[in-house]
């Protein structure tokens, strides 16, 4: 927000792509969010871009798209800007080994996201710029919407402005990946942090909740699981339903519902009881603000992921919702 | 299922009584299983775990204790820390490998009631040796 308390927002007009012109772009981490956006800044006409990664499939695939690639240590000590696009599980420890001891004094980190800044996983040194950009899109769609001339929008922040020039560079670098052509939206990475997970714990669980009961209910009355899982998001239908949202507004968009899905998503919805939902999100909120749910996430990572067992058992295929879509994808001629 | 099928299915099955045999057996070889400190600390958050057989009207309480040890009781007074409701059948099936609780649970074949979502990962290293050990305990039941 500015110094009246409104939200800032940036356009294509406020990015000047000649900021970048002498500058070493360094893309470290060639994986979903790094090839997406590497690409899109070569496509806007940067020419000094090298990518930073492990050997292994990524490597491959930075060299077969033309990039100068090498280890992460080797090319941050190259590069005036650090895209850090590691995963954030992953990141802190290699900031430790190899990233903060080779860049150097003067050059900005860009943080893609703000988990690692908001719960003090890393703690820049005072001598550079620290600015998130982060994507609200995955990475594919980051380039399709590139080359459709469309883009993306962003969360984005200077966090430490060391060079007196962080501002402009990051939103130079904003309109080379492509997202100023939507738009950025000012956001710190603490609150970036904490709304990306409040959506991932609060409203994701709710979303397969909602659809699991759904499927159980619909099986135990006897409809085909595959009927089941076509009406709630095969067909695509309630993937539209989320487009116009986007598009018309998450109330409009009722009106192009006929009036018996308007009239009974009604009635239901004042019959359900939310405070135990809400309550359930603030909890959620809770142990994410004040640093418990990183805690936790910290511990399963230092004990080595004793929890993924379990989530591996809860994603395999062997499960008659996985196994209705698989009926349906050999049966039907979907497009996807 | 044709009603064969069924009858075979429903003789691997413990019932009401065998279930209190089959499940204190499994909660000593459990004990033998899970180190002392292990169970020290799964105590500090639950003392007190019900497993709820909603198929068979039956219910068994696992205490742990904070000097690291666990038994198996079939009344306790009050609440317990934490429910784990389900099926004789879904137990069974995951301890032999043809489903898993992770299924169970997204199936809605298996609640659990009472755990923090933070404290959920102090549970989760319980249940592997925990279905092995109900395995090892039906098969010398069983013969």
């Amino acid at each position: 927000m500015d110094e009246k308390g409104e939200i800032q927002f940036y356009h294509e007009e406020d990015g000047d792509l000649e900021i970048l012109a002498e500058k070493t772009i360094g893309v470290i981490g060639y994986g979903n969010l790094g090839r997406p956006l590497a690409l899109n800044m070569r496509d806007s006409g940067m020419r000094s871009i090298i990518v930073g990664n492990i050997r292994n499939e990524s490597w491959q695939r930075a060299q077969e798209d033309g990039f100068p690639i090498f280890s992460i240590a080797e090319a941050c000590s190259q590069v005036d800007i650090a895209l850090l696009l590691l995963p954030d599980e992953a990141m802190t420890e290699v900031y430790e080994t190899e990233i903060a001891p080779n860049l150097r004094k003067g050059s900005a980190m860009v943080f893609a996201s703000g988990y690692n800044l908001a719960y003090n996983l890393i703690k820049p040194e005072k001598n550079l710029d620290v600015l998130l950009l982060a994507p609200r899109m995955l990475g594919r769609a980051i380039r399709e919407k590139f080359l459709q001339g469309q883009g993306f929008a962003s969360f984005v922040s200077v966090e430490q402005d060391a060079s007196g020039q962080a501002w402009p560079l990051l939103l130079a670098l904003a309109k080379a990946t492509g997202s100023l052509k939507v738009g950025v939206m000012v956001l710190s990475a603490t609150q970036e942090a904490h709304l990306d997970l409040l959506i991932e714990q609060g409203l994701g669980p709710l979303i397969g909740a909602g659809v699991l009961a759904s499927f159980k209910v619909g099986v135990e009355a006897g409809f085909p699981p595959e009927a089941l899982v076509l009406e709630m998001y095969m067909s695509g239908e309630m993937a539209q339903t989320f487009q116009t949202m986007a598009t018309m507004g998450f109330f409009r968009q009722v009106n192009l519902h006929g009036f018996a899905a308007a009239f009974g998503g009604m009635i239901r919805s004042m019959a359900l009881d939310r405070e135990p939902i809400e309550q359930s999100v603030r909890q959620a909120l809770e142990e994410i603000k004040d640093g418990s749910f990183a805690k936790q996430l910290q511990a399963e990572k230092e004990e080595g992921y004793p929890s993924l067992s379990l989530l591996r058992e809860m994603l395999r295929d062997e499960n008659p919702v996985t196994a209705a879509e698989e009926r349906l994808r050999r049966d039907m001629r979907f497009a996807y | 299922m044709d009603n064969q099928e069924s009858e075979a299915k429903d003789k691997l099955l413990p019932d009401a009584l065998q279930l209190e045999s089959v499940m204190q057996q499994t909660i000593e070889l459990l004990g033998r299983k899970l180190k002392s400190e292990q169970i020290q600390e799964i105590a500090q958050v639950f003392q007190t775990i019900c497993w709820n057989f909603k198929d068979r009207d039956f219910q068994v309480y696992l205490l742990l204790d904070e000097s690291g040890q666990i038994q198996l009781i079939t009344d306790v007074s009050g609440v317990p820390d934490a429910t784990i409701t389900l099926d004789t059948s879904t137990l069974h099936d995951a301890a032999y490998g043809k489903t898993t609780f992770g299924t169970a649970f997204v199936m809605g074949k298996l609640k659990v009631e009472g755990i923090p979502a933070l404290k959920l990962r102090k549970f989760i290293p319980l249940l592997k040796p925990f279905l092995e050990s109900y395995r090892e305990a039906w098969e010398a039941f069983h013969g």
